[in-house]
């Protein structure tokens, strides 16, 4: 890396830019690099994958079975953002699991303990969520998440039907809108239930980073 | 493990954006921790109202995009004013270099370095930041906010039962659920009119921004900020029998939580031993400035000016808006026509209303013009909008109307002159009132009166149906003064 720098320092910028477009073609197709870059359309390849809930029991987040879709909103209990959304959490999961979805909550930092998820879906009235601890972000690159909150939503086939933000409540970091004009989440399941094309099937979701993993 | 990570460094140090980082590596001991420890972890750490710690490597490391962000953006540290001119007192924004820094380190790969170079955490106070008070009072009730909603104003009513006039340094303001609590501005009450209005609530507390007349302001805090006393020889003058209104901003967190929060006066032994006060431009937070907001309107400004009667040692300055604050300022034009920036806010944010102190005195001499706008931004841009379509706000008490003001904190450069001062500052606001009255000469015949009455109804008739309701004409009433 450090000669490919210093190579690149000598050059002129049309050059590094050529070296940039070769690097980029050199690296090779990853999941890792596909959640990063943002294009993951499936989740296919991880249909069997298996992880234990919080009471220990091993499910497949992604195996939509009988269901209309499987939810997977990734949440981080200490993110303002993902807690202002917990009453809006706590109304999805009992509208729309009623209505044939598999709600599940991913819980993303590593440094979480079980102890402190049970203590934060107490807290923030979530218990009826299927609880995940994403520890080693498998479910996270698997679909490509970036931050908390942030939703996907798995069909039969395994495609990544939507994934972003749950609504427009926040705009920016340390915005919040007063009034949510658009529900981005709700109109996704509504048309997936509809048997409806998912129009916006992508948005922005905004709060706060996916935290790091130990190195 | 992040080959695509290791392709942006190589980028980027091609570029040259960071060739320094080639030269020495930035590591968290040596460089990154004394950033945070110093800046963040004021309020980044247990039992503060920052909602997780950055107290070390693993709490900045697992955090850095996010904390490149919003340093980045500016949006933390929280600080809003600035002065091309002066200094501010506790000031928290990070120095571009120090950003730059924090950019190097998540890009080449957040190095942990020698730990023996790892600064010791600075030392904080827990408890009472300013020592043990002279008095505590807490609200006797605990207020519950919900877990979601639109923010909440709020204002509490403690008696303070004091049999003699006291004179207040500082007040230290602690809440007791610091994720919910943002703000809150402290009055005081001689009338029982907050009293009133709090017995008729069913609820602790009342609605209405802002204070009651018979009292005045003595302070606020706000999330991060640190306890301060005034300058040495000032102090807040509290009659007997005062009550402690606090005017409180809630933001709700997700969870309902309720609040009692608790207050400190620190007084002084012996009365100050000179006065001070504010120049407030447009006076009255600008209710005598006729704001009447257009809908859709996403640059609307009112401007006010002031020319000082004596030579003056300004020390403090503050602001306030409502949701639709966009921008304020204040200059100083001395009287050899050399301009000095006051205070800037470019980017108004509601939630972090601060009062602002500067460093060292600011020496301003007779004849200096202090001039001062506020600007509202009524659009649908403005994702502070209450309403959806926007619609028309004119000047009010409640957060859904609109206030506006820039207030300049100074004592006389000469003890002596300070009633001067203040006599032209009550002109002023007594000249803005005529004006909003529809001026002098109309004000005595038919046509005055008709006149008042239509500029009334353009201020104060909210629901626009022509006339004044019993609440509009009590707005109105209270807006004049008399």
């Amino acid at each position: 890396m450090m000669r490919l720098a210093m190579l690149s320092v000598q050059k002129s910028k049309s050059l590094e830019w050529l070296l940039f477009a070769v690097c980029l073609w050199l690296i090779p197709s990853s999941s890792w690099l596909q959640a990063e870059e943002g294009t993951v359309s499936s989740v296919t390849d991880h249909l069997t994958v298996s992880i234990k809930n919080i009471q220990g029991q091993e499910i497949h987040p992604f195996r939509v079975d009988e269901a209309q879709g499987s939810v997977l909103i990734f949440v981080t209990h200490d993110c303002p953002i993902s807690n202002a959304y917990a009453p809006e959490m706590s109304r999805l999961r009992n509208e729309y699991q009623k209505k044939g979805f598999k709600m599940m909550l991913v819980y993303v930092d590593p440094d979480a303990s079980v102890e402190n998820i049970k203590a934060h879906m107490k807290d923030f009235s979530l218990n009826g969520y299927t609880a995940i601890s994403d520890k080693t972000h498998r479910l996270v690159k698997a679909v490509g998440a970036t931050v908390t909150p942030e939703v996907a939503v798995v069909l039969t086939d395994g495609s990544l039907s939507y994934r972003g933000r749950i609504d427009n409540m926040y705009p920016a970091l340390g915005q919040r809108r007063r009034v949510i004009t658009e529900k981005d989440l709700r109109n996704a399941l509504n048309a997936i239930l509809e048997n409806q094309p998912v129009t916006v099937s992508r948005t922005e979701a905004i709060g706060c980073y996916m935290p790091n993993l130990q190195f | 493990m992040k080959p695509f990570r290791y392709l942006l460094v190589a980028l980027v140090m091609s570029v040259g954006i960071s060739i320094q980082a080639k030269e020495f590596p930035v590591t968290f001991s040596e460089h990154i921790a004394p950033i945070v420890f110093n800046n963040c972890a004021t309020c980044h750490r247990p039992n503060e109202a920052a909602p997780f710690s950055l107290m070390n490597y693993r709490d900045v490391q697992k955090r850095a995009e996010l904390i490149l962000t919003v340093v980045e953006d500016r949006f933390m540290p929280p600080w809003h004013a600035t002065s091309k001119d002066f200094e501010f007192q506790d000031h928290r924004q990070l120095a571009d270099s120090d950003i730059r820094l924090f950019e190097t380190w998540v890009e080449t790969g957040m190095a942990k370095g020698d730990l023996d170079k790892l600064p010791p955490m600075p030392e904080f106070t827990d408890g009472w930041q300013l020592g043990e008070p002279d008095l505590v009072v807490n609200m006797a009730e605990g207020y519950t906010l919900y877990a979601e909603g639109p923010d909440i104003y709020r204002n509490f009513v403690i008696p303070l039962n004091l049999e003699e006039d006291k004179w207040i340094q500082a007040i230290e303001f602690r809440p007791g659920k610091r994720s919910v609590v943002h703000h809150s501005l402290f009055y005081y009450d001689t009338s029982g009119e907050a009293r009133a209005r709090d017995a008729e609530d069913p609820i602790p507390g009342y609605k209405r921004m802002g204070r009651d007349r018979e009292g005045g302001g003595i302070g606020g805090w706000a999330v991060g900020g640190i306890p301060k006393k005034l300058p040495e020889g000032l102090a807040y003058h509290l009659p007997k029998g005062s009550d402690l209104i606090l005017s409180t901003h809630f933001h709700p967190s997700g969870k309902e939580e309720t609040e009692v929060s608790t207050v400190g006066f620190y007084f002084s032994d012996e009365p100050p031993n000179q006065k001070f006060t504010g120049v407030q431009l447009p006076p009255v937070f600008g209710a005598l400035a006729g704001v009447n907001i257009p809908a859709g309107d996403s640059n609307y400004t009112k401007h006010d000016s002031f020319v000082l009667p004596i030579d003056v040692k300004a020390f403090g300055v503050s602001s306030h808006a409502h949701y639709l604050g966009k921008s304020m300022n204040m200059t100083a034009t001395l009287p050899n026509g050399e301009e000095r920036e006051m205070l800037s806010i470019t980017d108004w944010d509601f939630s972090w209303q601060e009062q602002y102190r500067y460093k060292d005195y600011i020496f301003l001499p007779a004849g200096t013009k202090l001039d001062a706008s506020v600007t509202w931004d009524n659009s649908s841009d403005n994702i502070n909008n209450p309403n959806d379509p926007p619609v028309p706000v004119k000047w009010g008490r409640e957060s859904d109307d609109e206030m506006g003001s820039v207030t300049l904190q100074m004592v006389a450069a000469n003890p002596d002159e300070f009633s001067k001062l203040r006599q032209a500052i009550q002109q002023h606001t007594g000249e803005a009132s005529r004006k909003a009255r529809g001026g002098r000469v109309a004000r005595n015949g038919n046509q005055g009166r008709g006149a008042l009455l239509k500029r009334m109804l353009e201020q104060f008739d909210k629901d626009e149906d022509g006339q004044l309701s019993p609440a509009e004409r009590q707005a109105a009433r209270e807006a004049f003064g008399r």
